[in-house]
């Protein structure tokens, strides 16, 4: 399997560490960047980029505004909030623009979900 | 599933965040004890605690989960201004950071959460929740951005509670429907004064401009308890717009912007539909599928913008959409395909008036009918209900670029300013919104200002000539449905000329009446259902002497 680049944004760093340990013990052929919140990743946002998890509350852009962006920057993107509890009307905003949830806290058997589908 | 290194790791990540972020609460909650309405301090100290609720669930400790859960609902309703931020909140909010902090050392000392539930600071907490409740001001649309699972419980509820703070009042439909038409009454009765008095004029002229004046401004007070804002109406096509693009497999955006302009809730109810189906629309024959879009040099998502704005009594809705926009060459072959233009029109119609044609009952047809638009009565049908409303709607439209549907609508039905003309016997009301100026012509007068271009008559206003749509003409009912037509022989013989220069959208053109009388206000109702289907009248009204007078929809005169 080729590899993959996968990229979280969450303003905690104990969710970013989470992220890290499952993706470098069950998921090596994969590589994962980390952003604290928006603007870094936009910054950081490699040619290629196949999965964006993306916390929906961050200091900045808020996660659909984020979502946004990188949709308009990688068309082909798979993008998921990661949220705990998200307003109707954002829930319904984000899925008009094709984005998937995750339900917080993320844990190994939810990412393994989603990759599994990106091949 | 994970080893206990990497767990160990992850405790102490969780201990040092944590530690950050509930400092930086405490130094936020008291720097607000002096700027109690700091919105950025209060968006910072949220999402510390956000973070913190997020860490405890992550790691499974289910109880502090429960208590930060409860400090950020509070912290929500501050942030959003339901809550204005005092002392008692911020030693509330202390005490809760107090309390994680003795958690968090009893987990690092044996890695499991105390026996304490924070029972009893979770209920003072959620003691403020009752209060924001309280404080919930009537018709209040639904605020940007509550990301927590109490807040939006606040928000279903289904009635909002009024206000002391606020004064507002509560009024029943039925009342103020009947309230409503009192005033029409007083206004009716008013007008038989007038009539009965009019022989008689002296002292008297004053003394009813007051008690015009006096029903006027009742009126006007009257209309303004039915006004609502819009916002709860857009809001609800946030889900229209999901479901049709995950039905179509397009990537779409909805964007809301004057939510909080204020329209009847009559018009509100009529409207609803209409700029549903124009969203449908736009999903569906403007946004291109993301592939398309990307291979057009355009982002994969498509934007629409809902927009609403008020003017001088008007309600301006516009939907604009970026995908790919009306063609005007193929509207204009469908057109002549289906009988709807001849050659000729086809040929000289200018662009805007070819973009209308979509809008032309029997414009679609049942070959593209799709299952989300379109059944062939799509916009002819929009374009009935404006018209019924006493709008208009204009569409520019530029191919490859995006559409834009212009509505414009009165912000109530109600009460209208009008301009009484009269056809031999019969009364007519105009409305005021579109007279551009009235013009007498007598005598030698007629022959100068008249001309004939196409067998048809035009008026010449100062340099410009505009078509000359006899009133007579377009009244006369005729048995073979085809209308009167007043040619340049018989307008010359004329011995005066009566002119209402009116303006619908573009298009200016001269109305030839029998007579002009006076100004008035009337109270308009919705049409018997005899003339219901005359698309030139919009509503009836009943006159002084006690006859009816018809409201003329001039969006249709145009037409002829």
């Amino acid at each position: 399997m080729a590899n993959k680049t996968a990229l979280i944004v969450d303003d905690s760093s104990l969710a970013r560490m989470m992220a890290r340990k499952i993706f470098t013990t069950r998921f090596p052929d994969w590589s994962l960047l980390e952003a604290k919140d928006g603007d870094e990743a936009l910054a950081m946002a490699p040619p290629v980029l196949d999965v964006a998890l993306i916390d929906f509350n961050m200091p900045g852009m808020n996660g659909l505004e984020l979502s946004e962006k990188l949709l308009t920057r990688f068309p082909n993107l798979a993008v998921f909030l990661v949220t705990a509890n998200i307003q109707e009307r954002m829930h319904q905003r984000a899925e008009s623009m094709g984005i998937g949830f995750i339900k917080k806290p993320i844990d190994e058997p939810k990412i393994a979900d989603i990759l599994d589908k990106i091949k | 599933m994970l080893d206990e290194a990497t767990h160990a790791a992850l405790m102490q990540e969780f201990f040092s965040e944590n530690r950050e972020a509930l400092d930086r609460i405490e130094r936020g909650l008291l720097q607000l004890e002096t700027t109690p309405e700091n919105r950025e301090i209060l968006n910072s100290v949220f999402r510390d605690m956000h973070t913190v609720k997020g860490n405890c669930r992550m790691m499974g400790f289910a109880r502090l989960e429960a208590l930060t859960h409860s400090a950020e609902s509070l912290l929500d309703l501050l942030r959003e201004g339901r809550l204005v931020f005092d002392q008692m909140i911020g030693n509330q909010l202390l005490g809760v950071l107090d309390a994680v902090r003795r958690s968090l050392v009893v987990i690092e000392g044996n890695g499991a959460e105390g026996e304490d539930d924070f029972a009893a600071l979770i209920f003072q907490l959620e003691e403020f929740h009752g209060e924001a409740e309280a404080n919930r001001p009537h018709n209040e649309p639904a605020p940007a951005e509550p990301p927590t699972e109490a807040a939006t419980a606040f928000r279903n509820d289904a009635e909002p509670v009024a206000s002391a703070r606020q004064e507002s009042i509560r009024l029943s439909i039925e009342r103020l429907d009947a309230l409503m038409s009192h005033v029409g009454e007083l206004g009716a009765s008013f007008n038989q004064l007038k009539y009965a008095l009019s022989s008689r004029r002296n002292l008297l002229d004053q003394a009813l401009e007051n008690l015009g004046q006096q029903i006027h401004v009742l009126q006007e007070e009257v209309l303004q308890y039915r006004l609502q804002p819009i916002g709860r109406t857009m809001e609800t096509y946030h889900r229209l717009v999901r479901d049709l693009a995950v039905e179509t497999r397009k990537k779409v955006l909805l964007d809301l912007v004057g939510e909080e302009t204020e329209v009847d809730r009559n018009v509100l109810t009529s409207i609803k539909e209409v700029l549903g189906h124009l969203i449908r629309n736009a999903v569906d024959h403007g946004i291109e599928l993301p592939e398309e879009r990307v291979a057009l040099g355009k982002t994969p998502i498509g934007h629409i913008t809902l927009e609403a704005s008020q003017k001088q009594g008007q309600i301006y809705l516009e939907i604009t959409d970026d995908g790919r926009g009306i063609d005007v060459d193929r509207v204009r072959a469908k057109a002549l395909e289906r009988n709807l233009i001849t050659p000729e029109q086809a040929r000289e119609m200018p662009e805007g008036e070819v973009m209308r044609l979509i809008m032309a009952p029997g414009f679609s047809t049942a070959e593209q009918v799709s299952r989300i638009s379109g059944r062939g009565t799509g916009m002819d049908v929009v374009q009935a209900a404006i018209d019924k409303l006493g709008g208009t709607i204009t569409i520019t439209s530029q191919a490859g670029q995006g559409s834009r549907f212009r509505l414009r609508i009165p912000q109530t039905m109600a009460i209208v300013p009008v301009l009484l003309v009269t056809d031999g016997a019969e009364t007519y009301a105009v409305p005021q919104v579109n007279i551009v100026e009235l013009i007498s012509y007598y005598g030698q007068e007629v022959a100068t200002q008249v001309e004939g271009k196409m067998q048809s008559p035009m008026v010449r206003v100062r340099e410009r000539l505009f078509p000359l749509i006899f009133l007579s003409d377009q009244v006369a009912f005729r048995a073979d449905g085809e209308l009167a037509t007043t040619g340049m022989p018989e307008v010359l013989a004329m011995p005066a000329l009566h002119i209402v220069v009116l303006q619908s959208e573009e298009h200016c053109f001269g109305l030839a009446v029998d007579g002009i009388k006076e100004p008035a206000s009337l109270v308009i109702k919705p049409l018997n259902r005899i003339f219901a289907n005359i698309p030139i009248l919009a509503g009836s009204a009943v006159m002084p002497d006690g006859s009816v007078s018809f409201l003329l929809n001039v969006a249709e005169l145009v037409k002829q």
